[in-house]
């Protein structure tokens, strides 16, 4: 395994038993090393799911002067495991040329503690760079919740790969091009990483928004009524600075023009 | 490697795109006075073709514009530059897009009635006398061949820059490094590179560009963007000072990025 994640180790405090045994079996079904807390090496061993404890690392500042050159010119030896940080935003991208060279790297899920992310290099280095298919990486946004319940902490609703909003579509020209066709806008189908996409409504709306929604509803419109539809919401968008839920351009429908379903 | 990286930047066009984010006319100007004094040398403000409310909007923003360049985005589409040249920009920007799949699917047409299109609405520009940009939209997944015919096409109209989008941010900073750099040896105008954020690796594509040859780089404040976002501007004054440095000031930066935060939503706080 090239990657080895020791979001594990970041933890702080106690758990309750049952849900760290839950991530750490959703961990194991993802093709990576994983990094134990000494504290709980004796307890994961019992369950049988013990993995390789990896001691040597080496925590490499990135020469961002040369960060392409650098790329795959250094790589650690096979004891070693690079262990890049995030000050400057640029952990993933070092992670995922390590990886691509053969080298090993730590990394940590969404980044956690500024370290690279894992789910990051699993889907540059793996999925788009040598066309592997990964089935499990379906379990990510189950890892992100049951993480962000064990540690309070929030994922950014827009966080590549895991964020759940990154597959919420908006603009009139983006939802026009989704429905012709999702691959023009999304760098990746949604499934793959367990996710899916979503047509929501607001400002940047246009009149192909509204049909759709209409659509997904079964409601029929004339025309007219589509371009009065989209007066409003794109209004109430702007007045809200969110995208309206569905109930609420259900509700507009009802109250405006008497279509309620 | 240069020196002088310039700035343009698209918080009030792409990043004003996401679900979400709306901005009255007012943060509109606030906004531009931020960037305007961070000294980003082109602000991309919007599309004229959304109508006239759109239109209004950027008329109001044009009066504060004191050192920065205005710049309007249009569609390969006659009328889009007839909008645009309603808001008096600086510059017009036209956006292509240049991947098959995109221009069969999206646009329904072909590489060479495509090339057409381009041909009139870049020679429409230019003889309304504006300087033009051009952007080539989903560049990525294009075809090298067809993005060397259009830069031959191009040659005639003189644009100022054209800019490589990787429109969906597939890219991981090796492909950015290679792509661009042989775009570099076609290309005779200078390179403007464009980054999505959906690998978590926008701000490392363009750090990859910028040493590849990329002159201009795209970038919003707060990394505000579709899906994932764009390249964060602070991040990248922050990655340029470590580098060869910036005109830009850190201190000015933020200060703008501190302004957009009031008028987006929390969940656009840094990423973890």
């Amino acid at each position: 395994m090239q990657i080895t994640d020791c979001t594990l180790c970041l933890l702080p405090g106690s758990y309750e038993q049952e849900s760290l045994v839950e991530l750490n079996m959703l961990f194991t079904s993802l093709p990576i090393t994983i990094e134990y807390p000494e504290k709980m090496e004796s307890t994961f061993k019992d369950n049988g799911v013990l993995r390789k404890n990896n001691k040597v690392m080496s925590c490499l500042p990135p020469k961002i002067d040369f960060l392409i050159p650098y790329f795959g010119k250094n790589i650690k030896k096979h004891n070693e495991i690079l262990f890049p940080s995030n000050d400057l935003g640029l952990a993933g991208a070092i992670a995922c040329g390590e990886v691509l060279a053969g080298g090993r790297v730590r990394t940590s899920f969404g980044g956690f503690n500024n370290m690279a992310a894992t789910e990051e290099v699993l889907v540059a280095a793996y999925v788009l760079e040598r066309g592997q298919q990964i089935e499990q990486l379906k379990i990510l946004p189950k890892i992100a919740v049951l993480l962000q319940k064990l540690t309070g902490m929030g994922i950014p609703l827009h966080k590549p790969i895991i964020g759940e909003n990154i597959f919420m579509v908006e603009s009139g020209i983006h939802v026009d091009g989704i429905l012709k066709n999702p691959e023009l806008y999304e760098p990746f189908p949604p499934e793959i990483v367990g996710q899916n996409r979503r047509i929501v409504l607001g400002s940047h709306s246009g009149r192909v928004s509204i049909k759709e929604k209409l659509r997904e509803f079964n409601i029929a419109c004339d025309e007219k009524t589509v371009d009065l539809l989209l007066q409003y919401v794109k209004a109430e968008g702007k007045r809200l600075k969110r995208h309206l839920t569905d109930a609420e351009f259900l509700s507009i429908v009802g109250r405006k023009y008497g279509k309620q379903s | 490697m240069e020196n002088k990286v310039r700035f343009v930047d698209t918080t009030l066009r792409d990043g004003a795109q996401s679900p979400g984010v709306a901005f009255t006319d007012a943060e509109q100007i606030d906004i531009v006075r931020a960037l305007d004094n961070c000294g980003i040398d082109i602000i991309e403000v919007g599309i004229p073709a959304m109508g006239l409310g759109e239109q209004n909007s950027i008329l109001k923003m044009k009066e504060y514009f004191a050192h920065s360049k205005l710049l309007v985005w249009n569609r390969i589409v006659a009328s889009d530059i007839e909008a645009s040249i309603r808001c008096l920009p600086d510059i017009i920007h036209i956006s292509l897009p240049v991947s098959e799949r995109q221009i069969s699917y999206k646009l329904h047409k072909n590489y060479s009635q495509v090339k057409k299109m381009l041909q009139e609405c870049a020679y429409k520009a230019k003889c309304l006398g504006y300087p033009i940009s051009i952007g080539f939209e989903d560049a990525s997944r294009a075809n090298e061949i067809f993005l060397a015919e259009l830069l031959e096409t191009l040659c005639e109209f003189e644009p100022l820059q054209i800019r490589y989008a990787d429109t969906v941010g597939i890219l991981t900073p090796m492909q950015a490094y290679k792509k661009v750099e042989s775009l570099k040896n076609l290309c005779p105008f200078a390179i403007e590179f464009h980054g999505h954020n959906d690998l978590g690796f926008a701000l490392a594509n363009t750090v990859a560009a910028i040493q590849a040859g990329a002159t201009i780089v795209d970038t919003t404040l707060l990394g505000l963007g579709e899906r994932s976002g764009n390249c964060d501007f602070v991040k990248l004054v922050q990655v340029l000072q470590k580098m060869n440095g910036t005109s830009i000031s850190f201190k000015e930066a933020l200060i703008a990025q501190n302004i957009l935060k009031k008028y987006v939503s929390d969940e656009w706080g840094s990423l973890l």
